[in-house]
């Protein structure tokens, strides 16, 4: 499992999940993208198009990181989600967390604060 | 002994008789004059150096002249008489390190060798350094000893009468009793290429006699140290293997309780079979059935996040709420009552953040409905026949957020009319989310399909989990596998 971080200008923060968000892989990055989430006002963009599949603790860990969002006042939405992690995302009902646009739409979004 | 020169190997032998009583002399002399220094008597000190000073003298003699007598051009390694820096090495001579027999060694040591005054010379030195020492005369007792008691080191002689060193350290290697224990090998300087055959056959190190003081305690020392830092491995690795089996006991006893709270199988009114298969780490699974009145017939089945115990006691508990219908002001035979109401109950911050999924299913016998809801769990399959005959299926979902992630969540049930004949599977994700060799993840349609095909079998369950497993290739599968099959 492999994480790319990239801050924009405006602190909007790109977070990018390559490989299989399965056990051992949501173990192996789960700390780094807890504390890559950690904002005053987090506005995070979750690029999921590396991201092989979603286990159940790979569900959690985006969940927190929504949850910890939104409870001060930001936003996590995730973006490009393969057809089989998009529709994990969905079963466990998470689907209104997923942009179908791309990544500057999301950036777009954040940065109205909306 | 007729003629001791006339071959190398009489020659090695007269070698070792001259040699023996001589290295005698320079170990008790050595132990002598350490006791003179020690209990302040340092005029026998000079007197006990010049003995050492001419056995040594004696030594080189004895191989010289063998040598240039009798060998011709074989020139082994020589040794010298007494030197003066081999007197200013000695730890015993008041050296300036200060660490001489201070440092004191503990462990069971055996010493082998036939000559009697060596094994004594050779085991008042090893007492002094503070070692609990056994000695055997010969190689076959060496042998009876190590196998019958405990020894942390082998001080083993390599030419001996009848079974001689080599051979006592091959038959040591050769049996797993007595394999570990290391071995120092005891040579005359000329004996270095059976030294090299011995630790080529396993021995730890070699000590030439006469025997220098500091190299025996260091190269003693060393395999000591080895020998216990090997011995606590080896205690590390059963405690580890020990912890390991009760890990695994505990966990299959626990698998074996969330096995007995499921209902039993029945026949009627209602056919309903199920398989459950926790994996090795138990995966949190749990599920259950029964008629809340005489109409309403309850099916429920819930996957925690994560694995192990603390995912089992979540799904437990959880599960015996929905089996007494223990939520206050909850009207159980409404699913999005049921789903909001355990949502609830089960915020996953005071879960030790874990969370999980659930189908919820309600049958009204009389009027043939069946109300569902879902809680971020994988859809149900319900297969009814068509007019050929053939089975078709259905999925049974209603989207809605995964139980315990956030308060006050509203969760929708739906409906639909079960068909006589018709088959309801109830399953969890690890029903189909199966990855091959490749990690390819086999896909809800392919197990779908398989289901149409199989699932109303009578060992339909066993052939899904037998497919998964072939599919899986070698070792257990990753997940809980369970599914609850009713006959409508």
């Amino acid at each position: 499992m492999n994480l790319v971080f990239n801050e924009l200008s405006d602190g909007i923060r790109v977070i990018g999940l390559g490989g299989s968000l399965d056990l051992a892989g949501t173990a192996s990055v789960e700390t780094r993208f807890y504390a890559h989430c950690n904002a005053e006002v987090p506005r995070i963009v979750v690029d999921l198009s590396a991201t092989t599949f979603v286990g159940s603790l790979g569900i959690r860990m985006l969940l927190q990181a929504i949850k910890s969002a939104k409870a001060r006042g930001g936003r996590l939405i995730m973006i490009h989600p393969a057809a089989a992690v998009a529709s994990t995302l969905e079963l466990a009902g998470l689907g209104s967390f997923l942009l179908k646009g791309g990544a500057d739409e999301a950036v777009a979004l954040l940065a109205a604060g909306k | 002994m007729s003629n001791p020169v006339s071959s190398p190997d009489g020659l090695a032998q007269l070698r070792h008789d001259l040699r023996t009583p001589v290295n005698q002399i320079i170990g008790y002399s050595e132990m002598l004059e350490e006791d003179a220094e020690a209990s302040g008597h340092s005029p026998y000190v000079s007197d006990l150096r010049k003995i050492q000073f001419a056995a040594r003298t004696l030594l080189g003699l004895v191989d010289t002249r063998l040598d240039a007598g009798v060998l011709g051009g074989f020139a082994p390694v020589p040794t010298k008489p007494a030197q003066a820096h081999e007197r200013v090495q000695s730890p015993f001579a008041k050296s300036a390190d200060g660490e001489n027999e201070s440092v004191r060694m503990a462990g069971r040591v055996l010493a082998v060798d036939d000559n009697e005054n060596n094994r004594d010379v050779l085991t008042r030195r090893l007492q002094r350094h503070g070692l609990t020492v056994e000695s055997a005369a010969d190689g076959l007792q060496a042998l009876a000893l190590v196998r019958a008691r405990s020894f942390d080191l082998v001080l083993l002689d390599i030419m001996m009468p009848e079974l001689d060193g080599y051979s006592v350290l091959q038959q040591m290697k050769a049996d797993p009793l007595t394999r570990h224990i290391p071995v120092i090998m005891i040579s005359a300087l000329d004996e270095l290429d059976g030294v090299v055959r011995c630790i080529e056959a396993g021995a730890e190190d070699y000590l030439p006699k006469p025997f220098n003081p500091t190299l025996l305690r260091a190269r003693i020392s060393a395999c000591l140290e080895k020998k216990s830092l090997r011995d606590a491995e080896q205690r590390h690795l059963q405690l580890i293997e020990e912890t390991k089996r009760r890990l695994d006991e505990e966990l299959a006893e626990a698998a074996h309780y969330v096995r007995s709270i499921f209902p039993p199988p029945t026949s009627a009114p209602l056919a309903i079979d199920w398989k459950y298969e926790p994996s090795t780490e138990l995966g949190g699974d749990a599920f259950g059935y029964h008629w809340i009145d005489a109409d309403h017939f309850a099916v429920y089945l819930l996957d925690v996040c994560g694995h192990g115990v603390g995912a089992s006691l979540l799904s437990v508990t959880a599960i015996n709420v929905l089996r007494s219908g223990s939520l206050p002001a909850t009207d159980f035979r409404n699913p999005g009552a049921v789903l909001s109401a355990l949502n609830n109950a089960f915020q996953m911050e005071r879960q030790n953040n874990m969370y999980f999924t659930l189908w919820y299913g309600v049958y009204h016998a009389p009027s043939r409905t069946l109300h569902h809801a879902s809680g971020g769990h994988p859809p149900s399959l319900l297969l009814a026949p068509d007019a050929t005959g053939a089975f078709a299926s259905q999925r049974l979902i209603s989207p809605g957020l995964i139980i315990g992630a956030m308060e006050d969540v509203v969760y929708a049930a739906q409906s639909c009319i079960v068909p006589p004949g018709a088959h309801l599977m109830v399953l969890c994700d690890g029903c189909y989310e199966v990855a091959d060799a490749e990690g390819e993840m086999l896909d809800f349609d392919e197990f779908e399909k398989f289901m149409q095909l199989n699932g109303i079998r009578p060992d339909g369950l066993d052939q899904l989990f037998q497919w998964l497993r072939v599919r899986h290739g070698e070792g257990p599968l990753d997940d809980d596998f369970s599914m609850v099959r009713i006959q409508f």
